[in-house]
């Protein structure tokens, strides 16, 4: 069965591209393209469709607004020149975010994820899987996978992160908000606006002062109450 | 004084920056490369993507005071990929790049400014031009060299000559300072310089 595909976008030349990519692609049907926003969204809200490629900026109504309205949310895919709406692309739960020129090679990586989230969805119907041990982080062009269980500390640069392990560190284009959602169900602890440990490789705690294998880190104020929560859950002698 | 032209060139790219709607070029780049796509010429298509890329990474990820090095490495090889694209020289173009870049970061285009001065004056209309360019890392020590065929002669016609290099050493003073090592050396026919930056 393939998925629905609807592609909106103001210009014809860029539902243009979009739609010869999909044509490539099995399993996906364009059952409708629309260039302005309102008409998309009456359709939408009629239809249901499984897949929608949108772009942000348009005439009357922003892609962003056009899927907040919908009722039934299908799997989104921004296609927009603007960069500025990532941010909100990922509060949206968007699939991905393809910036103008789309390539056809980005393209297909973003339906590869679209089948992966698919997958996943279908996957967490049946049963709960057990939460995976290691996941990926992207360094130039390639995928460096990390253990959960080797982290040691994380450390929030501006615009990165530096992820310490047992033997080596790394560099990830994040943010200490998205690392944190990632880490806080293995049971990792914030403990400054710029650091989040894991509890596992603690050796000491004194003050506000966390020893950990080859390095010393100072709690925030800010994160001390949250601290002491965690801490009671542990048995002192 | 360093930091006076710093933010008056810092404040001149703000201005250019509001000016040009960058959002306008991306789209307006992306209704080409969808009339190349309906000639099936792919080469321009490909063009076009490489060249927005590049645009991308300028104007939108480097207002950042330092960037992961594998980034800016990406960069370079697309900036020498398009170079190559406008070149008759472009089998004579040469980039070596070895090391672990995956744990330090960088000053963004900086490395950039000594690929262009190359490209301008190594590259031109005859067909015995060469750039050869290498980006090595030991641990922190990053070695950059970069060379290119030099004529006296022609050198001499132009205008503006060393402007670029002495604005690229200030940058050096400024953002390592006491960190790096710069060399240039001419011959007769080649222009060579040598970088070496602890990160």
């Amino acid at each position: 069965m393939s998925l629905k595909c609807v592609i909106i976008d103001d210009e014809p030349i860029g539902s243009e591209i979009i739609r010869s990519y999909i044509a490539e692609i099995p399993f996906l049907d364009v059952t409708a393209v629309f260039s302005n926003a309102e008409e998309g969204l009456e359709y939408l809200k009629a239809t249901g469709v499984d897949v929608l490629f949108l772009d942000i900026e348009m005439k009357g109504m922003t892609g962003i607004e056009l899927y907040r309205s919908l009722p039934v949310q299908p799997a989104l895919i921004f296609t927009t020149a603007y960069p500025s709406h990532a941010i909100t692309g990922y509060d949206l739960d968007a699939v991905d975010y393809l910036l103008k020129p789309i390539s056809q090679e980005r393209f297909e990586k973003a339906i590869d994820k679209l089948f992966l989230k698919i997958d996943a969805a279908s996957q967490s119907g049946k049963k709960k899987s057990a939460l995976p041990t290691f996941f990926f982080i992207k360094v130039g062009g390639e995928r460096v996978k990390i253990e959960y269980k080797s982290i040691v500390y994380i450390e929030g640069l501006e615009n990165y992160v530096r992820i310490f392990c047992d033997n080596e560190s790394y560099i990830a284009a994040s943010t200490m908000k998205n690392i944190e959602k990632i880490l806080l169900p293995y049971g990792f602890l914030r403990i400054h606006r710029s650091y989040i440990v894991n509890p596992e490789k603690i050796k000491r705690i004194r003050n506000n002062c966390i020893t950990l294998p080859n390095k010393e880190l100072t709690c925030g104020k800010n994160y001390k109450a949250s601290i002491v929560e965690w801490l009671m859950e542990y048995a002192s002698i | 004084m360093d930091q006076l032209i710093r933010e008056r060139l810092e404040s001149e790219l703000a201005s250019l920056k509001s000016q040009t709607n960058p959002h306008f070029l991306f789209n307006a780049l992306n209704t080409i490369y969808g009339l190349s796509r309906r000639q099936k010429d792919d080469s321009a298509a490909n063009a076009i993507i490489q060249l927005s890329d590049i645009m991308r990474y300028v104007l939108y990820e480097c207002d950042v005071p330092f960037i992961a090095i594998d980034r800016e490495i990406v960069f370079l090889k697309q900036y020498v990929a398009f170079a190559a694209l406008r070149s008759y020289d472009s089998e004579h173009i040469s980039l070596e790049i070895s090391g672990d870049f995956r744990h330090h970061l960088i000053a963004p285009l900086l490395l950039i400014q000594f690929l262009e001065n190359a490209f301008k004056h190594g590259l031109g209309s005859s067909s015995d031009n060469w750039v050869k360019v290498a980006i090595i890392l030991n641990g922190n020590e990053l070695n950059f060299s970069c060379s290119n065929n030099y004529n006296e002669r022609t050198i001499n016609n132009r205008k503006g000559n060393g402007i670029g290099l002495k604005g690229v050493k200030r940058r050096l003073e400024l953002v390592y300072p006491g960190r790096h090592k710069f060399e240039i050396h001419k011959s007769d026919c080649s222009f060579d310089i040598n970088l070496t930056i602890e990160l």
